[in-house]
């Protein structure tokens, strides 16, 4: 979770752990649903190469 | 290019928040492509990994300091007017896409209003204003009703008099029985088109008692396949209830809403409709895709005793 932005690890963990909908997480950090699903993909595009190099 | 698209939505596939044509289209593609398919297993197996790791919850301490700030915060503010959450945030309300039918006409109207104002104040700094219609007691036409567009202006050659054709906007009111032609217009009228989904609620509502006129069964069908609101179309299918049995093509619709509907309730509901009609080809094959494949737990399970209590068919 180090990796991300305090911003991508929101929206992730909102999304994530909360089962929150994209549009849901857009609405609560005041920004779009469209900016939100672009955080999302950042974000588990970092965790997916954090991970991998855990490995 | 179709690969790229998928690699892109996959993820989102995978935490569901793909509209369903794209759903559609990502499972048509995953189906054949197998590069794709690896993608899928990849995402989903980091989805169930990430769900391993551990989350840290915040302290009680922190929650309840938390609370205290948030109470003491809110005691503090005073509650903003209407015009204050316009003025200072539009970005809010600009944002609520479902208001711009209603606002796009209200800044229509308003936009032509104004003109108009301007229109009248001008021209009454020189010359008293005719109104042809009132012309007895000179008042603005504004006050009557608000103006909805301008047919024609034009001025008499060689003097300052000026004559408007307008259209107007005014607020009516109709009474009578559900069998009066007019009544039944409206409602029909308010059940497709309405932008506020209570008022269609309610005429879908008087609709429902009267399913036997084929032009309400249409307005409930149309409610049921293309309302937004799943109150509505919830409304919509009691409405159809009786006529599953009689009118295919009723069910037909009622099929589709149990495939294709976002609602749980609905495709609930829908699902009970159909119940009698379960060895019906259609109704069988929908409820095989549904034990199989339906979101929801509980419409899985009921699909599956429904089947269960059929008599096996070649």
């Amino acid at each position: 979770m180090a990796v991300l932005t305090p911003r991508e690890r929101m929206v992730f963990e909102l999304k994530h752990y909360h089962g929150l909908k994209l549009r849901t997480v857009g609405e609560m950090l005041n920004t779009t649903e469209e900016t939100a699903k672009n955080t999302l993909f950042r974000a588990t595009q970092k965790l997916r190469s954090a991970l991998a190099e855990m490995r | 290019m179709k690969c790229d698209w998928v690699r892109q939505n996959v993820l989102f596939y995978v935490y569901n928040e793909l509209e369903d044509d794209a759903r559609y289209e990502v499972e048509q593609h995953l189906a054949r492509c197998s590069e794709c398919a690896t993608e899928l297993k990849a995402a989903r197996k980091l989805h169930a990994a990430l769900s391993e790791m551990p989350v840290a919850e915040p302290t009680p301490n922190l929650l309840a300091a938390s609370r205290m700030r948030l109470q003491e915060a809110l005691e503090t503010t005073q509650p903003g007017g209407f015009w204050q959450r316009v003025i200072f945030e539009p970005g809010t309300w600009l944002r609520q896409i479902r208001m711009a039918p209603a606002l796009a006409a209200v800044i229509f109207i308003v936009g032509f209003g104004g003109g108009i104002g301007a229109t009248y104040n001008f021209v009454a700094n020189r010359a008293p204003i005719i109104d042809v219609v009132n012309d007895e007691h000179s008042k603005t036409p504004t006050a009557e009703a608000s103006i909805a567009g301008i047919r024609s202006v034009t001025q008499e050659p060689g003097s300052n008099q000026v004559s408007i054709k307008y259209d107007t906007v005014l607020t009516q009111e109709a009474q009578g029985s559900l069998n009066d032609q007019r009544i039944q217009q409206l409602l029909l009228f308010a059940a497709r088109n309405n932008y506020n989904s209570g008022v269609r609620m309610d005429s879908v509502d008087v609709l429902t008692q009267a399913p036997n006129d084929t032009r309400v069964r249409e307005a409930l069908m149309y409610a049921l396949q293309n309302d937004t609101n799943p109150g509505v179309r919830l409304k919509a299918l009691d409405g159809l209830s009786g006529f599953v049995r009689q009118d295919a093509r009723v069910r037909d619709g009622v099929l589709r809403a149990l495939i294709s509907d976002t609602n749980s309730g609905v495709r609930m509901q829908a699902l009970r409709l159909v119940e009698p009609m379960k060895t019906d080809s259609n109704v069988r094959s929908v409820l095989t895709k549904l034990a199989q494949a339906d979101q929801n737990v509980s419409i899985r399970s009921q699909a599956r005793t429904m089947l269960s209590q059929m008599p096996e068919m070649d």
